[in-house]
């Protein structure tokens, strides 16, 4: 039996567990999402998308899907998706101004054509056969909506991933939709607890409309020994703008994908992204941004850290269409290896079709500076603490993006926990 | 307060300071000059503890203890400061941040508590006004984007908020303009006490108009060939090392 085979096999043994408090409407469509995956595969790293990561070997461990168990608690305020069921007790909360957040399969019941429409149409990456497989097997997922206008101000999110046996196999999912001038500012944490074994499969889709602004902040720590596949597909209307960053660290195989459709004139995005691997952690960033239209604008400022034996892969793909003219595309890569054994590959990739661009990419990769650390403990300061130091001023112009209060905290902690151990 | 005997060192295999004899005590200033290579800058790095230079021979005193036997930090703690020819960049590290946690190791060291927010930032302004230095500079990354100039007076600013019992400063007045040079220069002459030190390594004697040293001493192949008063700078000035030079070979 073929690895493709094993999981329509699985599929089929579960289908009762995975579609369970769905709309019919969106279970009708799990079967073609199955042979989209049966299709493509998953992707191995013989390919140039994946050349980081060796997905068929992830894959092709004996996994199962986790065993149904009572939802994982939510903390207050935070919308958490406990091994990718919603946690919380009322599952869809719509609010006075029209906001409306909670479960995704519980919005598909209550609004199906609305979550038809969207679902799987940012993320019909049909070579991707790992998004195809998330979403023919997603138990539920998060939902966002804000209507035209509104600002929904900031929404908590944690994904938690934590299953009772080992080597269990976990989809999540999460869909945001912004309406024509709409505002969100949206905080996700993931977390798995360290040492099961686990795989988790996420996707994320956020469609914006006109002129709709949405900042999205991510801190992933998947958790040691745990291998994990999260990728986001954006699409910005007109005059739209999607801000984003993320910090990684943990896992023991991670790879983020991070693709942007520039859909229309005026559309922006910005992607700022920090990763720190150790141990024999293995960490692969995929960034595509796909410029549609003239006068879109993006940019992408990757850092990568790698202590011990880790390893760190920054693709950034730019693509300018035929006649999007007046395009700026900025990407930076900027990483440091801690350590002889470890390593970090940056890879930028830009396929220009129009003439009238600004395109630029620039990628380093470097080590701690001795010198500088020489200086600072000649006024004083210990060499570990002045490495934490040197480490803290690369990796801070991204933590400081990250917004402010809880959440910049959590990833301030997450962070500072990684320096302590260089 | 520091006692150098029959110092050797060397770099890389090749042998740099070749027995150096020098004695300082509290209250002096002294000035080293010599021609290039002759392991001024070297002098000052084995001083500080620099990794990459290998003492092989000869002793340090410094306040009572063996001052190579010390840690790069453990000497800064003791009050030994070197103001660094080239000062380096350390991006994303605020000069506040970098101060406030060099100050208060030397606090601890000393057994003294830490300085609070509003105490440091207080000391700060004050030692930026004593130097000149645009206060503004102290919430930017340490030495990133500085002119030379700045550079050069943000070494002396941060001599002030240390206040070390003994300071190297290696070739300080080196790319700065008159005015800067006479800013830099009045801010080590109001440092200096009774109490304290300053080793002046220079090329020019201008810089010594102003840091009016009581010691000159000339080094040349990794010695101390001549020393002399605050005239021999001048001498030097004039007419060159190589009267003293000749006079070795």
């Amino acid at each position: 039996m073929s690895l493709e085979q094993k999981y329509i096999e699985l599929y089929a043994t579960h289908t009762g567990q995975i579609c369970r408090g769905f709309a019919p409407q969106v279970n009708a469509g799990r079967r073609a999402l199955l042979d989209d995956f049966l299709a493509s595969g998953a992707p191995d790293s013989k390919g140039e998308k994946y050349r980081y990561s060796d997905m068929r070997r992830i894959y092709g461990r004996d996994l199962s899907l986790p065993s149904i168990e009572a939802p994982i608690p939510g903390r207050e305020g935070v919308m958490t998706l406990g091994n990718g069921v919603f946690a919380d007790g009322e599952p869809l909360v719509v609010r006075a101004d029209g906001v409306i957040t909670g479960s995704l399969r519980a919005a598909s019941v209550d609004f199906p054509e609305f979550v038809l429409g969207r679902l799987n149409s940012v993320a019909t990456n049909l070579s991707d056969g790992l998004t195809a497989l998330n979403g023919a097997m997603m138990p539920d997922g998060i939902f966002v909506y804000v209507p035209c206008g509104v600002d929904g101000g900031t929404i908590d999110v944690e994904l938690l991933y934590d299953t009772v046996h080992e080597d269990d196999l976990v989809f999540s999912r999460m869909l945001v939709v912004l309406e024509e001038g709409a505002e969100a500012r949206l905080q996700a944490r993931y977390r798995g607890r360290a040492g099961n074994h686990l795989v988790v499969n996420h996707v994320t889709e956020a469609i914006l409309g006109r002129g709709a602004k949405l900042q999205m902040g991510e801190a992933y720590d998947f958790g040691e020994g745990n291998d994990a596949f999260a990728v986001s597909y954006s699409s910005v209307a007109e005059d739209g703008t999607l801000d984003r960053v993320f910090v990684s660290i943990g896992g023991e195989a991670v790879r983020l994908g991070y693709h942007c459709d520039l859909a229309h004139t005026g559309a922006q995005s910005s992607l700022y992204g920090l990763f720190m691997g150790a141990g024999r952690e293995r960490i692969d960033i995929y960034s595509e941004v796909d410029h549609l239209a003239g006068g879109c604008s993006s940019y992408q400022m990757v850092k990568g850290v790698a202590d011990e034996q880790s390893t760190g892969a920054f693709t950034g793909r730019i693509y300018v269409a035929p006649g999007a003219d007046g395009t700026s595309a900025l990407q930076q890569s900027r990483n440091m290896t801690l350590t002889p054994t470890s390593r970090i590959v940056s890879v930028p990739q830009l396929e220009i079709y129009a003439q009238d661009v600004q395109c630029s990419h620039g990628a380093s990769v470097g080590q701690l500076d001795r010198e500088a650390i020489y200086y600072m403990q000649q006024r004083g300061i210990d060499e570990v603490e002045a490495k934490a130091l040197q480490m803290s001023g690369f990796v801070n112009d991204i933590i400081d993006r990250c917004g402010d209060g809880s959440f910049v905290e959590e990833i301030c902690n997450m962070a500072s926990g990684r320096i302590r151990r260089v | 307060m520091l006692e150098i005997k029959n110092l050797h060192a060397s770099v890389d295999g090749n042998e740099i300071l070749r027995g150096i004899d020098l004695t300082i005590r509290r209250g002096e200033v002294h000035a080293i000059m010599g021609p290039n290579g002759s392991g001024k800058s070297t002098l000052a790095s084995v001083l500080a503890g620099n990794p990459r230079f290998e003492v092989s021979e000869g002793t340090a005193t410094f306040l009572g203890r063996n001052l190579l036997e010390m840690s790069i930090e453990e000497r800064a703690r003791a009050g030994f400061f070197l103001g660094f020819q080239y000062p380096v960049e350390i991006p994303g590290v605020s000069m506040a941040n970098f101060m406030k946690l060099a100050v208060n190791e030397k606090r601890k060291y000393n057994g003294l508590e830490p300085l609070g927010a509003g105490e440091f930032l207080k000391l700060m302004r004050q030692r930026a006004e004593f130097v000149e230095l645009d206060p503004r500079m102290t919430s930017r990354a340490v030495n990133e984007g500085f002119s030379g100039g700045e550079k050069k007076k943000n070494e002396i600013f941060q001599m002030a908020m240390l206040e070390p019992t003994l300071a190297v400063l290696d070739e300080t007045d080196s790319g700065l303009d008159i005015d800067a040079l006479r800013v830099v220069a009045t801010g080590v002459t109001r440092l200096h006490t009774s109490e304290n030190a300053t080793i002046v390594i220079t090329h020019y004697q201008r810089l010594l108009d102003y840091i009016v040293p009581d010691f000159v001493h000339v080094l040349y192949h990794g010695r101390i060939i001549h020393s002399g008063d605050r005239e021999l700078a001048l001498r030097l000035e004039e007419q060159g090392y190589d009267w003293l030079i000749k006079n070795e070979k």
